[in-house]
């Protein structure tokens, strides 16, 4: 399953949606051109419509991977540096001058 | 730290990503990949390639490579010219190089300019902090968070500066808006836990007993957390003004507890290591009377 084919089934999914609403409407005002009443929709426009949802449903959902809903998979995996370093505070007075600067 | 055989330009570039997403500082790491790897090829990469510049910039700075960062700060300085950004990186390079005075200058020019610029003022509170002056760094970073109020990182520097003042009691108050803020993240719960058990007292120990227990049930693999609950359960069961029903709550917590840490230390020892005696001699010496 990859990433391309989920976006085309939502892509046929959305069309075959758009087309069965299309048809619906085409329906209603044929029906009200005759004055018939209109009892319920045709069965093959149902499946239409059940059947685009259903395959830009799969596209969406089955051809990639979900985030964990938990936010602590996230965090657990964050060494306690991450929590602690703030960037917008850095400070520069530390030993990493000695450490890792020129040996001038 | 090196590399045996040199990354593609291509795992650099995503491991600079990654660490920038999380605000990882590993600067003598990040300056080596730019070394190596990614320095020649980095016009590669696109629009993504002036955010990788300043990400080496800074890191170089704070492995004070001069060398390194003055390059780059020259090559962002001739594609933004009128950019405050750059002109921020000049400030750090001032910091860097301990010319505090002119630093501040620059961060003042840059305030007046634009009173809304929250990264100058907190670069300032930064400055006096290295500068040692602690207690000028609370006043303007009490200024600043009284106007820009939901800034997370400055309630968390500002708690760290009151511990460096010994004053527990705001520090907690400002562990405590993190907690507002980050409701479900661990660490903000173990850090107020830390602080109120640093305070002493029984409601204060009660207190971080609750957050470390909240702590283990964000994150059941945090050692501090369970030493934490350890400490803090035995603490009141042993002290003599606790009632003995809640003495006897407290000392099922704290074996509870130590029964957690043997395990999971017993889990990550070699089998043949005698660590699991060696471990319940240090919960002897770990109770406080």
């Amino acid at each position: 399953m990859s990433h391309a084919m989920g976006r085309v089934a939502v892509v046929v999914g959305m069309l075959l949606l758009c087309h069965t609403g299309y048809s619906v409407s085409q329906l209603r005002s044929f029906l009200r051109f005759n004055e018939d009443e209109f009892t319920s929709l045709p069965l093959d426009m149902m499946l239409e419509g059940l059947l685009g949802v259903a395959i830009a449903v799969w596209g969406a959902a089955a051809t990639q991977t979900f985030k964990e809903i938990r936010a602590i998979e996230d965090i657990a995996s964050k060494s306690f540096e991450s929590f602690l370093h703030r960037p917008n505070f850095i400070t520069f007075s530390h030993r990493g001058k000695n450490l890792f600067g020129d040996i001038s | 730290m090196q590399y045996s055989t040199a990354p593609s330009w291509q795992e650099a570039r995503e491991k600079l990503r990654k660490w920038r997403e999380q605000n990882e500082r590993k600067s003598d790491e990040i300056v080596d990949l730019w070394m190596t790897s990614l320095g020649s090829k980095v016009s590669k990469a696109g629009d993504e390639k002036w955010m990788i510049i300043e990400q080496v910039a800074i890191a170089a700075l704070d492995v004070h490579n001069y060398g390194v960062a003055d390059d780059l700060i020259l090559k962002l300085k001739e594609r933004f010219p009128d950019s405050d950004r750059v002109r921020f990186l000049q400030v750090l390079r001032l910091q860097a190089l301990q010319r505090y005075d002119d630093a501040l200058k620059g961060l003042d020019a840059m305030i007046q300019r634009d009173n809304t610029n929250s990264g100058a003022y907190k670069q300032k509170v930064a400055i006096l902090k290295c500068q040692g002056k602690n207690t000028e760094a609370i006043k303007e970073l009490a200024d600043y968070l009284n106007k820009f109020m939901s800034d997370q990182e400055g309630w968390s520097e500002l708690c760290d500066l009151y511990l460096a003042e010994s004053d527990y009691a705001r520090a907690a108050f400002c562990a405590e808006e993190m907690i507002l803020h980050n409701p479900h993240n661990y660490f903000v719960h173990q850090r107020l836990a830390d602080i109120r058990y640093t305070m002493g007292g029984i409601e204060n120990t009660k207190f971080a007993s609750s957050h470390y227990s909240q702590a283990l049930k964000l994150n059941p693999e945090s050692m501090r957390a369970y030493c934490g609950l350890f400490l803090s359960g035995s603490s009141l069961a042993t002290n003599p003004r606790v009632p003995a029903t809640e003495k006897r709550e407290y000392s099922q917590i704290a074996s509870w507890a130590a029964k957690e840490i043997s395990t999971r230390y017993g889990e990550n020892q070699p089998p043949s290591s005698n660590s699991a005696e060696m471990l319940e001699g240090l919960f002897g010496a770990l109770q406080i009377q």
